[in-house]
C-alpha cells in the first residue's frame, strides 16, 4: 500500500515534466516570435555582461580627462563621458550590475513570496488571515515607492538596493503562490497523496510546488525587467550604486546634466536599459504562452 | 555660510526612462575664465567715523561682471516679478535669521530685515540701520546709534529694544549649532539700552570680525511684536523684519514668495536703491534640476538662476537675450576636509599623501570647465587679508611621486591589485559628501592611482551632517561647509578648526587648545600687517598637519535674461547676490 502510494507520488511529480514535454515546451517556445527574440537578447546580455572586458579595450574607470566629451567615433563607438571615460565600456560593465539587479531581488521575493504564498494557501485559517493582512498591506503601495522607502532607510549601495527591490516584490508572489494552492490544494492528487499520509511539507513541496510554478516563472521573468527598471530609477536618483561602479541608471543620472553637450552620454545607457527591459518582458511574454495552462488548451 | 554645489546638483525623482533626446545643441567649447573679482583691497574692518551723516554718498557700486554693458543705463521701472530659481534645497524653512539654515530660505532671508551695519568688502562696515557707532578702547563693547524711522512689517518701530531683543533671542543655548548662535554665544556678555535710539553691545574679546559678523543676515533684527505674538516656531515661517520685502508665502520644497514693502526708505545709502524695492513681488523658485533650471530661464518661466550649467555659460554670454554673472566668493577654498579622528587618516602620512596625490588642474578643467581657479591656499580669494598660496603649494606640490614614496615609507604596500595594505588592512577611505558634485568621483580616481580605495558615499544634507557629527568619514567637500563669505578677513578660520566646531563646521575634528588661542589672539590683533602674518601662521599649522585639501577657488555662476537690470554683485552675502537694486524691464 505504501509502496503503491510512493509511485503514485512519484508518477506525479514525474509526470509534471518527462523529457519529451520539456522538448515539446521548448518547441513550443520556439514557435513564439517573442520567445525567441527575447531570449536570444537575453543570452547576448548575460554574454556581455560575462565577458565585457573581452569586448572593450577600455577601462571603465580611469579618467582620461584629455578625450572628455568626445563624439561618437570609431575609437569610441558610444563616445567619451565628462572624464573621458569609454561609453560603450561602460555600458558593457554596467550589464553586470544590471543583470544582478534584476536577477537577484527576483530570486529573493520569489522565494520568500512563494513559501508565504503556499503557507497561506494551504493551511488557510488564522495564519492566511495574518500573512494576507500584510501582504494588503504591502500591497497598497506602489512597489517603487516601497522600495524607495526601503533604501532611504537602509542606505545607498546594491546590496541594500536589491534587498530594497526584492521586498517590494515579495506580495506579488505571494499572491500568485497563494491563489495558485487554492486550487491545486483541492485537486485529486493532493487528496491522494494527503490520503496516503505524506507529510505536509511533502505534499507542499513535492505535490504542489511544482504544479504551480509555471506562472510564477512568468510572473519572475517579467519581474526581472521591472527589477532592472526600479533598481536604475534608484540608482538614477542617488540611492543606488556607488560610484566609480558603472551602472545605467547613475550613468543617465550624470549624462542629463550633459544632454545638450554630449547626448551620447546618456542615449546609450538609456537604450541598454529599455533594450534590457525589452528582453525580458519578449522572455517573459514567450514563457507564457508557452507555460500558460490556458493557452496550452 | 552656506554649501557651494560644484557641476551638477542633487537630482529628484524624474521619469528618466523617458529619455529626453534633446536635438544635440551641442555647445561651443568652454573658454578659460576670467576673474570677475573686485579690484582688492583688503583694509581694516574698520570703524566708521561717528558723525550720523557718515553714510558714503559717493559709493559708486558698479557691477563687475554683467555681461552686456548697456550704453545708455535705462530708468529703473517699478513693477514685474523677479523669479529666482535656487539650486539647492536650504536644510530648513526657517526664515527666522538665528535659526535660518543658508541658501536658499538665507536668500529670503537678505530681503526681509536689515542688520545694524551693511559691509563693503573694501570700505568695511558703512551705517545701515546703526548711523554710527562707537567703540571702546578695550574693543569689548560697541555703541550704536540707530535710525528713528524704521519701522517694522507689522507697524512696530525698530529701536533699541528691539535690537536687544533680537540679539538675546540668539544667544539662546538651545540655538546652538546654528550660525548667529555659533558665533555671538562664545563673545556675547549683554546688551544695555542707553534710550530708544542708542543701544550698547557687550562682548568678551576684542574682535576684529564682530561688525563683518553683524553686517550679516543671520543678525537680522525680527519684529519683537511678532516674536512675542507668535511664538518662535510660528515665526520661523511667518517672518517680519524691517527689510524691503514683506513675507507672503512659503510653500515648502517648492517657493516662497515676497511682496514689496513700499514704505521702505532705509536702505544703505551705498545701495544703487536705498527705497522701496522694484519688483512687487519676489519669488524664490527651488529647482533642483541643473538643466531644468536653465530650461526655465530660457521660456521665461523664470528671470534669474544660480549656478548655470558650466557647459552653457560660454552659449549664454554670446546670447544677448541673457546675462551671466560671475563672482569668487570670499571665503574657505572649495576643499576636502580629512578627518584626523579616525583611521587611516588619523595618520599624518596618509593625509599627506593624499594632499600630494590630488590633482587639482585635472579637477577644474574637468568638473569646473576651467571657470574656478586650482588653488593651494586655504582661503579662498587672493584679495583675502593674510592669503599666501605658497604655503600650500611649498608643501605639497601635486606630485603623484612623493604620494607613493610617503605611502612606502610608512608602510602601506602596495598590492598586486594596485591597493595598499598594512598587514591585511586595505588602505581605505570613507568619502561621505552631500552633493552629486563630480568632484569626489575624480578625486576617488585620482587617489586610486596611488593605491587608495575610497568609497563614496553621498546622502541628503541631513543625513551627511549627521554622519559628519558621527566622525564617519575620512574625507568630506565642500570646507566643512563654509564658503561665500565676502569678509575679506582670514577670522573664517576659526569657523573651521576650532574645538568648539567639532562636529558642526570642523569636520576635520581637529582641536587643539592652544591653536585656538591662537586664532582668538590672531583675530583681536587691529594692525592689518601683524594680522595677515598671524593668519599666515595659522594656514601653516592647518596645512603641515594637512587638515585641509584646497582644491579650487570657486567661481559661482549666475544667469538672468536681459531684462533684469540693477544687480549689484557687491555683496556681503557672498555666495548670495544682492538683488536689492534690481529691477525688471517691462
Amino acid at each position: 500500500m505504501a509502496a503503491e502510494a510512493m509511485a503514485i507520488g512519484r508518477a506525479t511529480q514525474s509526470s509534471y515534466l518527462p523529457r519529451n514535454q520539456i522538448y515539446y515546451l521548448l518547441g513550443r517556445l520556439l514557435r513564439s516570435r517573442n520567445g525567441i527574440v527575447g531570449g536570444l537578447l537575453v543570452l547576448a546580455l548575460a554574454l556581455v555582461a560575462l565577458g565585457a572586458q573581452l569586448l572593450s579595450q577600455y577601462d571603465p574607470i580611469l579618467p582620461d580627462i584629455a578625450a572628455a566629451f568626445s563624439a561618437p567615433s570609431a575609437a569610441h563607438p558610444f563616445g567619451t563621458d565628462n572624464f573621458g571615460r569609454d561609453i560603450l565600456a561602460r555600458v558593457l560593465y554596467g550589464a553586470r550590475v544590471s543583470l544582478l539587479m534584476g536577477a537577484i531581488p527576483i530570486v529573493l521575493a520569489g522565494s520568500i513570496g512563494v513559501l508565504l504564498g503556499l503557507i497561506a494557501g494551504y493551511f488557510r485559517g488564522w495564519l492566511e488571515t495574518a500573512i494576507q493582512a500584510a501582504i494588503d498591506v504591502l500591497l497598497a503601495f506602489p512597489g517603487i515607492l516601497l522600495a524607495l522607502a526601503i533604501v532611504a532607510m537602509l542606505g545607498p549601495g546594491l546590496g541594500n538596493l536589491m534587498i530594497a527591490v526584492g521586498i517590494s516584490w515579495i506580495p506579488s508572489y505571494a499572491r500568485l503562490a497563494r491563489s495558485s494552492v487554492l486550487v491545486a490544494r483541492e485537486l485529486s492528487y493532493v487528496e491522494a497523496a494527503r490520503a496516503i499520509g505524506c507529510s505536509e511539507a511533502r505534499v507542499l513541496l513535492v505535490h504542489i510546488l511544482p504544479n504551480i510554478v509555471a506562472p510564477l516563472i512568468v510572473l519572475a521573468t517579467l519581474g526581472i525587467a521591472q527589477a532592472i527598471l526600479a533598481g536604475s530609477a534608484l540608482s538614477f536618483i542617488g540611492l543606488g550604486i556607488k560610484p566609480p561602479t558603472p551602472e545605467w541608471g547613475t550613468m543617465l543620472s550624470v549624462g542629463r546634466n550633459f544632454v545638450r553637450l554630449a547626448w551620447w552620454m546618456s542615449v546609450f545607457p538609456g537604450l541598454a536599459i529599455t533594450v534590457s527591459v525589452l528582453a525580458f518582458n519578449l522572455l517573459g511574454d514567450g514563457l507564457r504562452d508557452t507555460l500558460d495552462p490556458h493557452s496550452r488548451l | 555660510m552656506t554649501k557651494i554645489r560644484s557641476g551638477a546638483t542633487r537630482s529628484t525623482p524624474f521619469f528618466f526612462f523617458l529619455l529626453l533626446i534633446a536635438g544635440a545643441a551641442a555647445c561651443s567649447a568652454p573658454q578659460a575664465a576670467s576673474t570677475p573679482q573686485p579690484p582688492p583691497a583688503p583694509t581694516t574692518v574698520s570703524v566708521a567715523p561717528t558723525s550720523a551723516s557718515a553714510a558714503p554718498t559717493s559709493a559708486s557700486v558698479a557691477p563687475t561682471a554683467a555681461a552686456t554693458a548697456t550704453s545708455a543705463q535705462p530708468k529703473p521701472a517699478s513693477g514685474g516679478t523677479l523669479i529666482y530659481a535656487n539650486s539647492q534645497k536650504a536644510r530648513s524653512d526657517s526664515m527666522d535669521p538665528a535659526t535660518q539654515s543658508g541658501l536658499p530660505a538665507g536668500q529670503a532671508v537678505w530681503l526681509l530685515y536689515n542688520q545694524l551695519v551693511y559691509f563693503d568688502p573694501q570700505k568695511g562696515a558703512m551705517p545701515q540701520l546703526a548711523t554710527s557707532w562707537e567703540v571702546s578702547p578695550d574693543g569689548k563693547s560697541y555703541t550704536f546709534r540707530l535710525r528713528t524711522d524704521v519701522k517694522f512689517h507689522d507697524g512696530t518701530p525698530l529701536d533699541a529694544a528691539a535690537v536687544k531683543f533680537s540679539l538675546e533671542r540668539t544667544v539662546r543655548p538651545e540655538l546652538k549649532g546654528q550660525q548667529a548662535a555659533n558665533y555671538l554665544q562664545a563673545i556675547y556678555v549683554s546688551t544695555d539700552v542707553l534710550d530708544a535710539s542708542t543701544v550698547r553691545v557687550n562682548i568678551k574679546n576684542s574682535s576684529t570680525a564682530f561688525l563683518y559678523q553683524m553686517s550679516r543676515q543671520i543678525f537680522g533684527i525680527v519684529s519683537p511684536t511678532a516674536v512675542n505674538q507668535l511664538g518662535d516656531a510660528k515665526f520661523a515661517l511667518n517672518p517680519v523684519g524691517s527689510g524691503p520685502y514683506k513675507f507672503k508665502e512659503l510653500v515648502s520644497g517648492d517657493h516662497v514668495t515676497l511682496v514689496r514693502n513700499p514704505d521702505y526708505k532705509w536702505g544703505p545709502a551705498a545701495f544703487i536703491n536705498s527705497g522701496p524695492a522694484y519688483p512687487d513681488q519676489f519669488i524664490f523658485r527651488y529647482l533642483p534640476e541643473i538643466t531644468t533650471r536653465l530650461a526655465a530661464l530660457q521660456t521665461g518661466e523664470v528671470n534669474f538662476i544660480e549656478d548655470v550649467p558650466l557647459q552653457d555659460v560660454a552659449g549664454l554670454e554670446k546670447d544677448p537675450r541673457f546675462k551671466i554673472y560671475k563672482k569668487a566668493p570670499a571665503g574657505l577654498s572649495e576643499a576636502i576636509q580629512l578627518n584626523i579622528k579616525k583611521a587611516p587618516t588619523s595618520e599624518l602620512a596618509v593625509r599627506q599623501a593624499i594632499e600630494f596625490a590630488i590633482n587639482k588642474e585635472q579637477i577644474n578643467k574637468a568638473v569646473f570647465f576651467g571657470y574656478s581657479t586650482p588653488t593651494y591656499s586655504l582661503l579662498g580669494s587672493p584679495d583675502m587679508l593674510g592669503y599666501d598660496a605658497s604655503i600650500g603649494e611649498s608643501l605639497y606640490k601635486f606630485d603623484q611621486a612623493q604620494a607613493r614614496q610617503i605611502l612606502d615609507k610608512a608602510g602601506w604596500t602596495l598590492g598586486t591589485d594596485g591597493l595598499r595594505r598594512k598587514g591585511d588592512q586595505v588602505l581605505k577611505l570613507q568619502f561621505i559628501t552631500d552633493t552629486t558634485s563630480q568632484v569626489e568621483e575624480l578625486v576617488q580616481a585620482q587617489l586610486r592611482e596611488v593605491g587608495m580605495q575610497v568609497e563614496l558615499t553621498r546622502l541628503d544634507p541631513a543625513g551627511a551632517a549627521t554622519a559628519w557629527k558621527k566622525g564617519e568619514h575620512n574625507l568630506t567637500l565642500g570646507s566643512g561647509g563654509i564658503q561665500g563669505r565676502s569678509n575679506p578677513d582670514a577670522e573664517i578660520i576659526s569657523t573651521a578648526y576650532t574645538c568648539s566646531q567639532v562636529g558642526t563646521f570642523n569636520t576635520s575634528q581637529y582641536c587643539d587648545e592652544a591653536f585656538d588661542k591662537q586664532i582668538l589672539a590672531a583675530v583681536a590683533i587691529q594692525d592689518n600687517a601683524q594680522r595677515a602674518a598671524a593668519y599666515k601662521e595659522l594656514q601653516k599649522a592647518i596645512l603641515s598637519q594637512a587638515l585641509s585639501v584646497p582644491i579650487v577657488q570657486y567661481t559661482k555662476i549666475w544667469a538672468s535674461t536681459s531684462k533684469i537690470q540693477g544687480v549689484n554683485l557687491f555683496d556681503p552675502g557672498g555666495v548670495y547676490i544682492r538683488l536689492n537694486g534690481a529691477w525688471v524691464q517691462p
